[in-house]
């Protein structure tokens, strides 16, 4: 099964670049707009050796992960805090469940006129990006603590930050990944669609430069790499999650996890 | 450790009304014995227990324990055996036998070691490696058992530590941590609803009525511990029983027709 689907996957794929191939090569549409699978294969191969396109690589990179560590530290404090006070979820869990929903980039001029344009508002607006979704999953994850470990706890004289580190992380702990997970999508989606917007540089930035010179070949190829890297760092990331919470597959009582989403 | 329960009250306000749990209660424990708190539910035994310990703090009067009046917990004066077993999932077993001795500041290597006698102790030298997932409801309450007393109490609080398990397991269980229990000179106060449990175990059973929870009466049990399963088939042990059946009967409200087995099983 697990073969014929992946069969079926790729066939798809080739089908739908093969499709579009000849549609340019009979110019049912314009190659100048949607370029062509094998243009696009060939700017991407000359992308990694083009030093302009190395260098908006790494600078996004360095602004996303930036703008993730702010974002997350952020995030896990003030989810920390919220997931610990009643008072702090019922005044702050609405609003900001709210915030969850809408889309942020319609804050973005506002983090454009107080950043200016460039690298800072697109570390500033992921890390913005990011903290919202990571304080909602933190606290979240907080309400994962069971109160009879709580009681463990306190009877067997553990300190406070025993209890935290004994009892309420690893509690936590699914939730907790779950929240870095969102962390480092959305300080990525945050950080692109910042320079998209507002940034000669980075990743983003050569984006809009390519699609406004009508390089659709290199724009292409471009978003591939991107897409490449989100993939890398999920599937690392599921690996540390499924080695860091190895107890839960042994335990029939694993609770299910997984908490908010997108 | 002696300990005594003087005038203790408990009071609680829940959803605007107060609620008597317990009332003017005064017991003495002596070093070594074996107390049952036996009572059908509501009856504010397992909040005594949670007193006891220094989980709660009475509304009115106090539990002093040696000399000093307990007002926080501290395992090493009295831990507790939770009915739930309550051991931490993500912690392999060893771990969850010595998580007191950590809290208390006890070194790796030291613990460890005390941790694998306890399951040794217990009959479950072989599963130190494995998580609380794994094991059977009744090696949960086993390791629950050595986790409490690897804090080496002067008192063991066991909130219906067999509460969860079927009757096959229960009695078995039973045997082996009474045998262990005996041999520690542990001072043992025991919350049941079951009157075989409360009459094998103790040598002294408490009878418990409900709302507000009082000390209705005492029944002396003078079969020296441990004992053999064979007590249960015993001519004293069906006249305990008989006996206390009364009395938890009386303990209900006075009526001849209800069956005082029948509501605590909530």
């Amino acid at each position: 099964m697990k073969t014929q689907a992946r069969i079926g996957r790729v066939a798809v794929v080739v089908a739908g670049l093969l499709v579009w191939e000849l549609l340019t090569r009979f110019d049912l549409i314009d190659s100048d707009f949607v370029s062509t699978p094998i243009a696009v294969g060939v700017a991407f191969t000359e992308m990694l050796r083009n030093s302009e396109v190395l260098s908006a690589l790494a600078s996004t990179g360095g602004n996303i992960l930036l703008a993730f560590i702010i974002g997350t530290v952020i995030g896990v404090i003030a989810g920390t805090v919220m997931g610990l006070s009643k008072t702090l979820w019922q005044a702050y869990s609405a609003p900001l469940l709210f915030l969850m929903s809408t889309p942020k980039s319609i804050f973005l001029p506002i983090f454009i006129l107080l950043c200016g344009i460039g690298s800072t508002s697109a570390v500033v607006f992921g890390a913005f990006e990011a903290a919202v979704f990571v304080t909602i999953n933190v606290a979240a994850g907080m309400a994962l603590v069971e109160d009879r470990h709580m009681k463990v706890a306190r009877a067997f004289k553990a300190s406070w930050a025993q209890t935290i580190l004994a009892v309420v992380l690893p509690s936590a702990l699914p939730g907790i990944f779950t929240a870095l997970w969102f962390g480092i999508r959305h300080a990525f989606i945050g950080v692109l669609i910042a320079e998209l917007w507002a940034s000669s540089d980075g990743v983003g930035g050569l984006i809009r430069v390519y699609a406004e010179q009508l390089h659709t070949d290199k724009t292409l190829a471009l978003m591939l790499a991107v897409t490449f890297l989100a993939i890398i760092a999920g599937t690392i990331w599921n690996h540390l999650e499924t080695r860091l919470t190895r107890w839960r597959q042994s335990s029939a009582a694993g609770a299910a996890t997984t908490t908010a989403t997108s | 450790m002696r300990m005594s329960i003087n005038d203790v009250s408990v009071t609680f306000t829940r959803a605007g009304s107060t609620v008597e749990a317990l009332k003017d209660i005064n017991l003495s424990l002596h070093e070594g014995e074996f107390v049952a708190l036996l009572g059908p539910s509501g009856c504010g035994k397992s909040t005594l227990l949670t007193c006891l310990g220094g989980l709660m703090t009475p509304t009115k009067g106090e539990i002093v324990v040696g000399d000093s009046v307990v007002e926080n917990p501290d395992p090493r004066r009295a831990a507790f055996v939770f009915q739930d077993y309550s051991l931490l999932p993500w912690k392999n077993i060893l771990d969850n036998v010595g998580v007191g001795l950590r809290f208390a500041g006890v070194g790796k290597q030291e613990r460890r070691q005390r941790s694998q006698e306890l399951l040794e102790m217990m009959g479950l030298s072989q599963w130190g490696e494995s998580h609380p997932g794994q094991l059977s409801g009744g090696m949960q309450q086993r390791v629950a058992v050595a986790r409490a007393l690897a804090m080496d109490p002067s008192i063991l609080l066991m909130d219906e530590p067999f509460g969860a398990l079927d009757e096959q397991t229960r009695r078995s269980l039973g045997e082996s941590i009474s045998t262990v229990l005996t041999q520690n000179k542990q001072t043992v106060v025991l919350v049941t609803h079951s009157l075989d449990e409360a009459i094998y175990w103790a040598d002294r059973v408490i009878v418990m009525s409900a709302r507000p929870g009082r000390v209705m009466a005492e029944v002396q049990i003078r079969q020296p511990r441990p004992r053999p399963l064979e007590f249960i088939a015993q001519e004293d042990f069906a006249q305990l029983r008989s006996q206390l059946f009364l009395m938890l009967n009386e303990a209900m409200g006075h009526d001849q027709q209800a069956n005082p087995l029948e509501p605590q099983r909530a």
